[in-house]
């Protein structure tokens, strides 16, 4: 085994602050729960410690960009960069928060010796702007002490495992116990027994470790000489549907493509379902022979599963777009997925088969949607707020379904608003009921209005206020 | 909409109005409810904030002196026989018998839940309420269910109303149809109420506001939770007029009239029990006075001081304060039973009857204070002695009271915990949902509010508009929200003890503490309803001199009367003030602190007064006035003393022409400004206030002008009013002063006769004063006494005073060793400390762990500790062997047959740098070398002067120095200027480092352990400071103490090295 450690210590920074000539001058760093976490070496030479309070170095420094930890974030990118070791090997691993982890035994030869494969390495991240340490050991968490204590395994350029554990393990007894993956409080346990390098912990007889500490240290030591098992988790690369056709002869007009399209649709459903998910966008691209064709996107309000809806929306969206004449291949792309669960209930009856139904508002807007446009329609929902004007508002997503609360109504209100409100003379109309004063939302300016239930000359029931100078009409009531 | 204020009377009470003591609820202080109401017209109004009288005094205050009636009453959500719904009413108290009703009633809702809330049933009212009035305002509920309601509240009110109340909604129509039915129906009068929020309807941003603090929501998202219009306010009788008929209205005023009870009508009734049957409290009292005369002076009274004492009992007696002292003396000979050491101090405490009371020590022989300055009748005041104990033996006299008083006559009095310019900007800006790090900025820069000419460009300078309809928002309702009430807490220790039960006086809710009552008034509250409150505080120097009395008495062989006390420690003692005068005084009390330190050897003590004087000037007031410079050079006799006139000369003659206590300012604005006595006493209340509530420019120009008009200069008449803002901050009148100033004298004593045992009580006191242990012994250090490891056979949990065999040239009895105590040792518990001290000595480690019954963790706290190197070798080696004698000790019990520990492992020794580091980090204090002195021969360090060397160097001379930084201050008095103390093997030095200074080199000054500092040398007599010029950050050598391979990097947390 031959295990490579890249440990990327400024990651954290260098994902949100890349290091370009000009803000290298510029001070920053990486706030964990109020404290410096991380730092460039211009807030360094500021005078900023790890550790110290985020007030305390934006006082040190004037124009401090200061970043936020998110350790998701950090997570994601990491995942995110796992490809440049790919290309290196197969079995690449994730070491949170900050390394990657590489077994390269088989690929040494392929990259002509272990050198020029730890440049290759370090190189493919210092382009992409990360500052790199590169630990090498027979184990991986040998490698991974050895890449944060900076130590570099003198190694030929093609090792035997024997050579590897031997030199590791001698360059490892040197290295500080600080490094080592235990307990906090037994690293301090053992440095208050003076017990300080990773040599006197390993001479140390291992029953009398045992009487004093949790067999975690035996374990880990075992792991550490590379005589345990050490499993790791390989990480896979991320999944994304895309599928395509080629036509043996161009198709050349709608009805020839349908076969094909339910085939690509039907290969989507069967990636959806085995992931539980369902499609939220999915986008065809028909290409003709000589150029890239033209991409339709299809969009869906709830994650789709099924064949025919998906077929029947991509049908419409078809309608609005001109196709190339001549169709070769077609593909089918999936950029957009979402989980079932948030799917809703599939409805179907006792016997398992689809009731047919009057369309569903959702599918009422897909429809609307695929064929007019995501601008074509407006939902109105209620919206808590004294003002008759803010309390409501046009939504196109249907998203507030699930988190809308409810709240007590507001009193006698028109169905039909004036937007905006128009002048009237008060003469024409006969107050019936009121005033109802409303006086709300200062923050967002004045509003301070008498509203009256009154009858216009016609007969018409009207809604009309006095903002305290002039009469409006508000609305109608029905 | 404001309307102009109606100047003739109105047929109309508001009887419905709640205050901001309604917390986040009410947007109006009291004072502005009562005021509006005055203005408008009002008959009467009643302060029914929810069930609560917290907010009721200061209502009285204000309508006493505006002239309208005030009616007490309080507002409750009670829930109904099914407990399916609430019911929303309002009691008023008509009678004294009502208000003790009402009180009751609220202290029974609150004591039975948590802090800050209450629970009612209607099963709760009835007999206990028959004397009060209620309103019940029909809730939205069916007709049907409001009539049960309506039944259920008439047979437990024989005098019950509906009220309407209608605020211009959609529901005015439907609310008025029921209210009317149900009169009719339930036969129940009707009357007009307003649930009143605010005195004017411009409070509703403000209003709003607070019900998004309290829902924990931004405004913009509260909706249909806030009120739809700004009409809960005063409202004009014309705009009511519109709203109800005219009977209805009138007949508020009906039941105003009913109500005849006024707050002035509740008198205190001190505990009855102090005074024994068949006599006077004042005979009583005189009786006890000569009795403590007696004691003090054995061979007679002399004749001053028994007319002193005539003198005094004649005011107290005039003032009917006997039960007042009697209460006080019961306390303190409380605590004297328990041999818990007390104190007085406060506006009575030092005088003569209060030192023939044991209260204070004081002796006024010793100091020729006026009982009257302090007890006056003009002032109307109640005399105010706190009562300082042990910290660490308060709670027993706290139990004591409760005990003899029970929990329903005593109770702790409430301090209003008030919105103060930075919660006020944190809670606003969550409200209007402004960008938390610019509210943080803010809120950080308190400096800002304070100037608020400056605020706008303050902002702009961060990147904010000023002038934006938000920040202008954020900017007005920050400054109305500032002094609101936000909850109660409990007052430190003022305690108030009547009579009779106390709920019948002021409602009793629950503290946060547990098994802890407040009642619903806060000082101001009780002062101006001429209540006593006693204040039972604890001070750590107290159980520090005690302790120490002890171990000198113990370690000295006294026995009964011979034991030291307070009183037995000599008087003026010139040895004393000398040591004094070399701002030698770690560990005493008040003057240990950096600034007192630079001030001993300018002040020169060398009476008690001056002690008087030392404690005193170094504080906010004194500095802001700029006083202290000019007192010294007085007293150095670099500056003529001189008086303005004889007034003037009578106040500040025993300052030297330098006013420095707060009532010497205050006497001045009478004296030398032309204040009446009245408004010199508004000022001394303004004072205290200023910076919650303001209000002290208005004595400004007043001050000013005073002054000049009486030809003293303008600059001398700023200076003092510069003075009176500090004072604010901190007041300090020359009787607290006075009792301090003792307690100087004797710990300083102490230190200087026996200081050994002083050490030790003090570091058996701990945590207290500026110093850590480290510190303290490194001093002990210093003055010759032999400090002894701590060490498992011969330490006890305390540190102890053992017999040495070393001579002391310095002091007149020889001293005893200090032997460090396991209290040092982190990790371990008292109670195991404890446990080995008992089962002292032991074999081995085995037999530790067996008789003291130690778990594997608590050896190794010992171990790392080094306490266990007599027993088991070197640190390391004991460490590992107590982590391998892994056994539980209750396996040792059953089976006596010990396998004896062994291990094949040798570890070697540690370094001297590495024990250094050890017992820093586990010890927090190291009797070996200090780590300045095995730096010394390093090449950064060699050229530099130890602390000690410093005496030996003349003025601006250029030095360099090196040490830990102990302390870094930076006085809010001064402007930019940093004062750090460096610590090495010889002592402190004392390092300045101006603005300029201070930019350059921040990070060094801000962060770093260990500096080195060139610079120059400054002196004024014995005091010197280095001047920084250069600084340079040597913490990295810290970490290389622990360190045997200069190449292996090494964890050390230098933060260890404190």
């Amino acid at each position: 085994m031959l295990w490579l450690c890249a440990h990327l210590p400024q990651m954290g920074l260098e994902m949100f602050h890349r290091s370009s000539a000009a803000s290298r001058h510029q001070a920053a760093v990486v706030i964990d729960e109020r404290k410096v976490h991380l730092m460039n070496s211009a807030a360094q030479e500021a005078g900023i410690g790890l550790g110290s309070s985020l007030a305390t170095a934006s006082s040190l420094v004037d124009d401090l960009a200061c970043y936020k930890r998110d350790e998701q974030a950090e997570k994601e990118y990491l995942e995110k960069i796992i490809p440049i070791a790919y290309r290196l090997t197969p079995r690449v691993s994730v070491s949170l928060p900050y390394d990657l982890m590489l077994e390269v035994s088989g690929s040494v030869k392929l990259f002509g010796g272990l050198k020029p494969l730890v440049r290759l390495l370090e190189r493919s991240l210092r382009r992409i702007g990360h500052k790199t340490f590169i630990g090498t050991a027979h184990a991986p968490c040998a490698a991974r002490v050895l890449a944060h204590a900076e130590v570099a395994t003198p190694l030929p350029n093609y090792p035997d495992a024997s050579v590897v554990r031997e030199n590791a393990l001698k360059c490892l007894r040197e290295t500080s116990l600080e490094h080592a993956e235990l307990q906090p409080s037994d690293i301090e346990r053992l440095f208050s027994m003076g017990i300080r390098s990773f040599g006197e912990l390993i001479d140390l007889p291992r029953h009398e470790l045992g009487q004093r500490f949790d067999k975690s240290l035996l374990e880990y030591l075992t792991r550490l000489l590379g005589s345990g098992f050490d499993p790791q988790k390989y990480a896979s690369p991320v999944e994304c549907f895309q599928s395509d056709v080629h036509l043996l002869e161009p198709a050349k007009d709608r009805l020839s493509l349908d076969d094909h399209m339910q085939q690509l649709a039907l290969r989507l459903v069967h990636w959806l379902q085995s992931r539980q998910l369902g499609v939220l966008e999915a986008t065809w691209t028909f290409k003709p022979y000589d150029d890239d064709g033209i991409t339709v996107p299809v969009r869906f309000s709830h994650p789709q599963t099924r064949v025919p809806g998906i077929l029947e929306c991509s049908e419409l969206a078809l309608d609005a777009v001109e196709l190339p004449s001549e169709v070769i291949s077609i593909s089918l792309e999936a950029p957009r997925v979402d989980s079932l669960l948030n799917a809703g209930p599939v409805e179907k009856d006792l016997l398992g088969t689809h009731q047919s139904r009057p369309a569903l508002p959702g599918e009422l807007l897909d429809r609307l949607t695929a064929r007019l446009g995501v601008e074509s329609w407006r939902l109105l929902r209620n919206v808590n707020d004294h003002r008759p004007e803010y309390a409501w508002s046009p939504v196109t997503t249907r998203a507030f379904e699930r988190d809308s609360t409810s709240f007590p109504t507001p009193g006698h209100r028109p169905l039909w608003l004036f937007e905006p409100p128009m002048p009237v003379k008060r003469k024409n109309f006969e107050l019936l009921k009121g005033p109802e004063r409303i006086e709300s939302g200062w923050w967002e300016g004045r509003f301070l209005r008498d509203y009256f239930v009154a009858r216009h000359e016609s007969g018409s029931l009207c809604w009309l206020f006095n903002d305290g100078e002039e009469w409006f009409q508000h609305g109608y009531f029905s | 909409m404001a309307t102009s204020p109606s100047t003739t009377s109105v047929a109309f009470a508001e009887l419905h109005c709640k205050s901001n003591f309604s917390f986040l609820c009410g947007a109006s202080h009291p004072e502005e409810l009562v005021r509006r109401a005055k203005e408008l017209g009002y008959q009467a109004i009643a302060i029914t904030d929810e069930c609560s009288l917290c907010g009721i005094v200061k209502a009285h205050v204000e309508a006493e002196r505006v002239g309208i009636k005030l009616i007490v009453g309080s507002e409750f959500h009670v829930a109904d026989a099914d407990g399916e719904s609430t019911m929303h009413i309002v009691l008023l108290a008509p009678t004294r018998k009502a208000y003790a009703q009402l009180s009751s009633l609220i202290t029974r809702a609150r004591r039975r839940m948590p802090k800050g809330e209450y629970k009612l049933s209607v099963n709760d009212l009835g007999e206990a309420t028959n004397e009060c009035l209620a309103l019940w305002i029909p809730g939205d509920l069916s007709l049907e269910k409001l009539a049960v309601q309506g039944r259920e509240l008439q047979v437990r009110f024989s005098r019950l109303w509906v009220a309407l109340e209608l605020f211009l909604t959609d529901r005015d129509l439907e609310q008025t149809a029921n209210v009317l039915t149900l009169s009719m129906q339930l036969k129940l009068p009707l009357v007009a109420s307003n649930d009143v929020h605010m005195h004017v309807s411009e409070r509703k941003p403000l209003q709003d506001t607070l019900t998004a603090i309290r829902l924990g929501m931004p405004i913009n998202q509260l909706g249909t939770r806030t009120y739809s219009n700004a009409e809960r306010h005063l409202r004009t009788y014309g705009a009511m007029r519109k709203l109800y008929a005219e009977e209805i209205l009138e007949e508020s005023v009906k039941i105003a009239d009913i109500c005849d009870f006024s707050l002035n009508s509740l008198r205190y009734e001190y505990p009855a029990e102090l005074v024994p049957e068949g006599m006077t409290a004042s005979e009583h009292l005189r009786k006890l006075v000569y009795e403590g005369a007696n004691q003090r002076w054995p061979s007679g009274i002399p004749q001053e001081v028994g007319a002193l004492l005539e003198k005094e009992l004649a005011l107290v007696a005039d003032l009917q304060y006997e039960y007042y002292f009697l209460t006080v003396y019961d306390i303190v000979r409380f605590a004297r039973s328990r041999n818990i050491l007390c104190q007085g101090r406060g506006s009575a405490a030092n005088s003569a009857v209060c030192y023939c009371l044991f209260i204070t020590e004081v002796d006024p022989d010793r100091i020729h204070l006026l009982f009257e300055r302090f007890v006056s009748k003009e002032r109307q005041e109640p005399p105010d002695i706190d009562v300082d104990f042990e910290h660490e033996r308060r709670e027993e006299v706290i139990q004591f009271i409760y005990g003899k008083y029970s929990r329903e006559r005593a109770a702790l009095a409430a301090t209003l915990i008030t919105y103060r310019p930075r919660s006020a900007i944190r809670d606003v800006a969550k409200a209007l949902e402004l960008d938390p790090d610019l509210a943080d900025t803010l809120a950080k820069s308190m400096a800002w509010w304070d100037n608020k000419e400056q605020f706008g460009e303050r902002l702009t300078s961060i990147g904010v508009d000023p002038t934006s309809r938000t920040i202008q928002l954020f900017l007005s309702l920050v400054e109305e929200i500032i002094g609101f009430p936000r909850h109660l807490s409990q007052h430190v220790g003022g305690f108030v003890i009547s009579r009779g039960p106390l709920s019948e006086l002021v409602p009793l809710e629950n503290a946060a503490m547990e098994d802890r009552t407040v009642i619903q008034w806060d000082k101001d509250d009780l002062e101006a309803m001429q209540l006593l409150k006693i204040d039972v505080l604890g001070l750590g120097m107290l159980t520090a001199i005690r302790k120490t009395l002890d171990l000198v008495s113990d370690f000295r062989g006294l026995q009964g009367d011979a034991r030291l006390s307070i009183a037995s420690i000599p008087p003026e003692d010139p040895a004393t003030y000398e040591m004094l005068q070399k701002a030698d005084s770690i560990g005493v009390f008040q003057v240990e602190s950096r600034a007192q330190m630079s001030m001993l050897p300018r002040l020169r003590p060398a009476c008690f007064y001056d002690l008087v004087i030392e404690v005193a000037i170094v504080r906010p007031g004194p500095i802001q006035g700029n006083m202290v410079h000019p007192f010294l050079l007085r007293r150095q006799g670099k500056e003529p003393v001189t008086y303005s006139n004889d007034a003037v000369r009578q106040v500040l003659e025993r300052t030297l022409g330098i006013p420095i206590f707060q009532e010497q300012v205050i006497e001045l604005a009478m004296v030398a400004a032309g204040f009446t006595a009245g408004e010199a006493d508004h000022l001394r209340r303004s004072m205290a206030a200023w910076r919650r509530r303001g209000g002290l420019e208005k004595y400004h120009r007043k001050l000013v002008d005073g002054m000049l008009e009486r030809g003293h200069p303008e600059e001398f008449a700023e200076r003092i009013f510069e003075q009176i803002k500090g004072f604010g901050e901190y007041g300090f009148p020359e009787s607290h002063a006075a009792s301090f100033a003792l307690l100087v004298y004797v710990s300083a004593w102490l230190k200087r006769h026996e200081p050994a045992a002083f050490c030790c009580g003090l570091l058996n006191s701990l945590p207290m004063g500026f110093y850590s242990p480290s510190q303290l012994t490194q001093d002990v250090m210093r003055h010759g006494i032999e400090v002894r490891e701590v060490d498992v056979q011969k330490s006890g949990w305390d540190y102890r005073l053992e017999p040495s065999e070393k001579t002391h040239a310095d002091y007149d009895r020889p001293q005893g060793a200090l032997r460090v105590g396991m209290r040092q040792i982190k990790g371990l518990k008292e109670e195991t400390g404890s446990r080995i001290a008992d089962n002292q000595p032991y074999e081995d480690i085995d037999d530790l762990a067996r008789r003291a019954e130690l778990s594997n963790q608590e050896l190794t706290f010992l171990a790392r500790a080094g306490a266990l190197q007599c027993i088991s070798g070197n640190r390391f080696q004991a460490h590992w062997d107590a982590a391998g004698v892994d056994r539980p000790a209750q396996l040792w019990r059953a089976n006596d047959v010990v396998i004896p520990y062994s291990t094949e492992v040798q570890l070697p020794e540690p370094t001297v740098g590495e024990s250094v580091f050890l017992d820093f980090s586990y010890l927090g204090l190291t009797l070996g070398d200090h780590p300045m002195k095995i730096f010394r021969s390093d090449d950064q360090i060699r050229r530099c002067k130890r602390a000690a060397d410093l005496t030996a160097v003349r003025p601006s001379q250029l030095v360099q120095i090196a040490g830990l930084v102990t302390c870094r201050q930076r006085p809010s008095t001064s402007t930019g200027v940093v004062f750090l103390t460096l610590e090495d093997e010889t002592g402190n030095a004392s390092v300045v480092v101006w603005k300029t200074v201070l930019e350059q080199f921040r990070a060094e000054i801000l962060q770093s352990q260990l500096l080195r500092v060139k610079g120059v040398v400054e002196r004024e007599g014995d005091v010197i400071h280095v001047v920084a010029g250069q600084v340079e950050d040597l913490s990295d050598k810290l970490k290389s103490l622990a360190d045997r391979h200069d190449e292996d990097r090494k964890i050390v947390n230098s933060r260890n090295f404190r």
